[in-house]
């Protein structure tokens, strides 16, 4: 990881999130070069137990039409804004983040959902971003409106469960309530591995009484050692 | 039909009692209904009333039509109603009442059938008679309905549960095509249903079912119980009042018109198992075994990654004017799934064929953006030459390439070729997949069927109370995956025969393999079904016993007699008619007590069947499936699987759900979500802010 202190420093103009930007890009690429659902790249059952594991990954990149694609790169680079220009969170943690999450949800989709067959989309991964960004509101500044954002995205999730999906009239995939559900938890998961691992996330950065924004030039989410 | 309808207006015109049907103006000649000429040259009948009840259970539907008409005027009448032929229905009961009493009727060879119901009429004596005319139209006559008086009757029929990619569909078909035109000519029908009407279907699914929609009935009820069964309900207020006891409703009570077919669909829930499941029946430990073996795969065939190319050919003749914009949305959103990669092509057909995209265009944003254009642009016009539209779209493909022709056609071919051998010689000439749609009732469906039969390809039923452009993108799936080709089921250990159908061909993800057949004994059999997936050999074998006595479901035996009266009908259109294989038709729907272009059933007094000699054997065989509904309506439902122990499939079976991720993830709702939270990111940082200073 980079040394946060060597940064050119943040005067406070509205410099572009370079880092989501980027990544939106390479969906967006993924789309443009690939089409919907591109039959290589989804997470599809029988191919990954023929070996094709790419797909634990790949699926998690692709979308199933126009729709779905825009809905989903709007969010995206929304939250991907919040994590680098809020949180701080450097590219290469914000990599691992998405990989990490992607990971987590395809083994639940392995593991726990044996009946799917097929799947696509960046959703449930767009879930672990949503949770991370609370998480690490959560150990800065322990505020009650944090957890009620996330009961909301619950409450979302099971809105979609009940009423998410069509019968006959829609043949794009319906989405998976339970993937999204495996999103939220894998954020949660990364969160509190990140604050056991590194452990100095809340006394770095300011949970214990600490400021939440005390340098915006110096302080990263989740770093190996705070600088305050 | 239209030929013997005239011919029998003569006899009709000439007795002063003896007129047809009737019904007044402004009835539609494009739904089911009471015929009447055109010339109003005589007084109409009314529908009183019209139930419908289907059950649905064990794989197969039963659908009971009961019927009330009245004749208001002061002499007698013959009633002619007329009804679409819905998809693999075998007519098994036609029940007049006669002096109060339901008399159910016998099968005879149809010139035998006529002869024996003009006798009858002739002589005065009630009678009553089903015929099919062709694949268009079962037609009910009855006599006499006399002044003042009602005139009930009752049809029932059966079918195999139709269930694709695991939603199950059921049809009840009542608007009729309007492509025959020579009777649109002659004829028209009283749709009007003066009284009470109602629908009620009963869903007595063996693997749960997750939702059941009728798209086009958007009022209908509908009720699941705590048994997993569902009730479908619809009505014109007139049934539900009656039910209730309440008075009947007033004269001013609007009429419902039967012009609208209604569609059913059930979902059934992700997740099942690939199955192999058993219907028997047999009477005696003995005798002989009739049985339905449904074949559901699992979901293991792969997508296709390489390009693929699509041929449209679509019907633009005058009959499609009013499904042809739906149709044109369900091809522009069936190709906006496609992939640059793909390429597709469009061939429109009335009188001649023309290439609307001019050869192959790869499916980007801006070729499909044009192509729909064009479409558009369409007013569907004139006659229907679907051979030259099929010639055309099998020119030019590319034999590196995995090919498939989406054929959507509503009518009958009536310009240039038009002998269904010519079909079947076209399409067996090339390597291609063909995938018919079939819009409406009307549809030449033998020759739909045969022909996609005959490419190793699949057809469906489109109906215009369908969605149709699920019902393209459904068509248009059938491509994407790896598909199972050569397929054969081999059953061992059990003595088995006939069965049907005899060659299986391809099966397409998500479709089921429905058999019938015969067996003797019981017993364990060794059941594998063997196919070929992009040429390499695939196997699924599994074991399971065969009953000794099994008498829950006596209506097999005449599901098994419809589905080898088929198979006799594919051997007819690809080697000819031939005296033999009409009489085997005939044997069969006389043993089967089936309806069929061969063989009609009349109803005539009790005393005038012992009196002709005419055996009652459909008479104690209805009385037998009823005794068995009755008890199996008391019983719970029951699992048909027989391969738990060693299921012959590793993977759960295709569903529309099998994929996931779905748009609806971040909707609306999501999107507000997450700009709550970057609201809530950005006010902690001034909270945070205003704290610092």
């Amino acid at each position: 990881m980079s040394d946060p202190s060597r940064r050119p420093v943040d005067h406070g103009s509205l410099a572009l999130p370079w880092s989501a930007l980027s990544m939106a890009g390479v969906l967006a690429g993924l789309y443009v070069l690939f089409g919907p659902m591109p039959a290589a790249l989804i997470y599809d059952r029988a191919a990954i137990s023929d070996g094709e594991v790419w797909r634990l990954i790949t699926g998690h990149l692709v979308h199933t039409d126009a729709s779905h694609f825009a809905w989903n790169l709007g969010a995206f680079v929304i939250l991907g804004t919040i994590l680098e220009r809020e949180l701080r969170l450097p590219f290469r943690r914000h990599v691992a983040l998405l990989l990490s999450g992607a990971a987590v949800i395809s083994a639940w989709l392995w593991w726990g959902m044996p009946q799917l067959a097929r799947y696509c989309g960046i959703s449930a991964v767009l879930n672990t971003q949503f949770t991370a960004v609370l998480g690490f509101l959560w150990l800065r500044t322990k505020s009650r409106l944090v957890p009620l954002v996330g009961l909301g995205a619950v409450l979302k999730i099971g809105i979609e469960k009940i009423f998410g999906t069509s019968l006959f009239v829609d043949m794009t995939w319906p989405s998976v309530p339970e993937a999204h559900l495996a999103g939220l938890a894998a954020g949660l998961l990364i969160v509190g591995w990140l604050k056991a691992g590194a452990g100095r996330i809340s006394s770095a950065d300011g949970s214990a009484g600490g400021a939440f924004w005390p340098d915006r030039n110096r302080r990263s989410v989740g770093g190996t050692r705070g600088t305050s | 039909m239209f030929k013997q309808c005239v011919h029998k207006l003569a006899p009709a015109a000439m007795g002063a009692a003896v007129i047809l049907v009737l019904l007044t103006g402004g009835g539609q000649t494009n739904a089911a209904g009471l015929l009447s000429p055109r010339d109003g040259g005589v007084p109409a009948l009314s529908i009183k009333d019209h139930a419908v009840k289907v059950l649905v259970e064990d794989g197969y539907a039963v659908t009971t039509v009961e019927q009330v008409f009245r004749n208001t005027h002061d002499r007698v009448f013959e009633a002619i109603y007329s009804f679409p032929v819905p998809e693999k229905a075998a007519v098994a009961e036609f029940t007049y009442w006669i002096n109060g009493q339901p008399v159910s009727g016998e099968v005879l060879a149809k010139k035998r059938a006529r002869k024996v119901y003009e006798e009858e009429k002739a002589a005065g004596h009630e009678a009553g008679l089903a015929e099919q005319d062709g694949y268009k139209t079962f037609d009910i006559s009855v006599w006499p309905v006399t002044p003042g008086q009602d005139t009930r009757i009752r049809l029932r029929y059966m079918q195999p549960a139709h269930i694709d990619t695991g939603v199950g569909r059921y049809l009840y078909p009542l608007e009729d095509g309007g492509v025959d035109e020579n009777k649109l000519s002659f004829w028209t029908a009283n749709d009007k249903v003066t009284g009470s009407y109602s629908f009620d279907l009963h869903l007595r699914p063996a693997y749960p079912v997750a939702a059941v929609r009728l798209p086009n009935h958007p009022g209908a009820a509908i009720s699941q119980n705590a048994n997993g069964a569902w009730h479908i309900h619809l009505d014109n207020g007139a049934a539900t009042a009656r039910e209730e006891g309440a008075a009947r409703p007033a004269s001013g009570q609007p009429t419902h018109r039967l012009d609208k077919d209604i569609a059913v669909y059930w979902r059934q829930q992700a997740g099942l198992p690939g199955s192999i499941d058993l219907v028997p029946y047999k009477e005696t430990a003995n005798g002989k075994g009739t049985f339905m073996m449904v074949l559901t795969p699992g979901d293991d065939l792969k997508a296709i990654s390489e390009g693929r190319d699509w041929v449209f050919v679509l019907d633009t003749s005058g009959s499609m004017s009013g499904k042809f914009q739906s149709l044109v949305q369900g091809i522009s959103e069936g190709l906006a799934k496609f992939r640059p990669e793909d390429r597709f092509r469009i061939i429109t057909f009335d009188g001649q064929a023309r290439d609307l995209s001019g050869g192959f265009l790869n499916a980007t944003a801006a070729n499909v953006k044009r192509s729909v254009a064009g479409l558009q642009a369409i007013t569907p016009n004139n006659s229907t030459n679907l051979y030259a539209g099929l010639a055309m779209g099998l020119k030019g493909l590319d034999s590196d390439r995995s090919s498939g022709i989406v054929l959507v056609t509503d009518g009958v071919a009536n310009v240039g070729h038009t002998d269904k051998r010519d079909f079947l010689n076209l399409v067996g000439r090339q390597d291609v997949r063909l995938f018919t749609m079939i819009m409406g009732n009307s549809a030449n469906r033998p020759l739909l069927q045969a022909i996609a039969k005959e490419s190793g390809g699949h057809a469906m039923n489109v109906s215009n109370s369908d969605d149709t452009v699920g019902a393209v993108l459904a068509a248009t799936s059938k491509l994407t995956h790896e598909a199972m080709h050569d397929v054969e089921v081999a059953i061992n250990g059990v003595r088995t025969a006939d069965i049907t159908p005899k060659r299986i061909g391809s099966l397409y993800r998500g479709q089921q393999l429905v058999l019938f057949g015969h067996y003797w004994g019981q017993g364990e059999a060794d059941v594998q079904l063997t196919a070929k997936v992009s040429g390499k050999p695939v196997n699924y074998r599994t074991h399971f016993t065969f009953p000794d006595v099994a008498t829950r479901n006596p209506e097999i035996h005449r599901l098994w007699s419809f589905a080898a009266i088929e198979d006799l009908q594919h051997q007819m259109d690809i080697f000819g008619e031939t005296a033999d294989v009409k009489q085997a038709v005939t044997d069969l729907a006389v043993d089967g007590g089936l309806v069929t272009p061969y063989t009609s059933m009349v109803v005539l007094r009790e005393d005038v069947f012992a009196a002709r000699g005419i055996n009652r054997g459909n008479a104690k065989r209805l009385k037998q499936e009823q005794q068995a509904r009755d008890q199996r309506k008391s019983q719970p439902v029951q699992s048909r699987r027989v391969d738990q122990s060693a299921p012959a499939f590793s993977s759960p079976r295709a569903t529309y759900s099998g994929g996931g991720g779905g748009s609806g993830a971040f909707d609306p709702l999501g999107a507000l979500l997450v700009l709550g939270l970057a609201v809530l990111v950005i006010g902690l940082r001034h909270r945070e802010g205003r704290n610092r200073a």
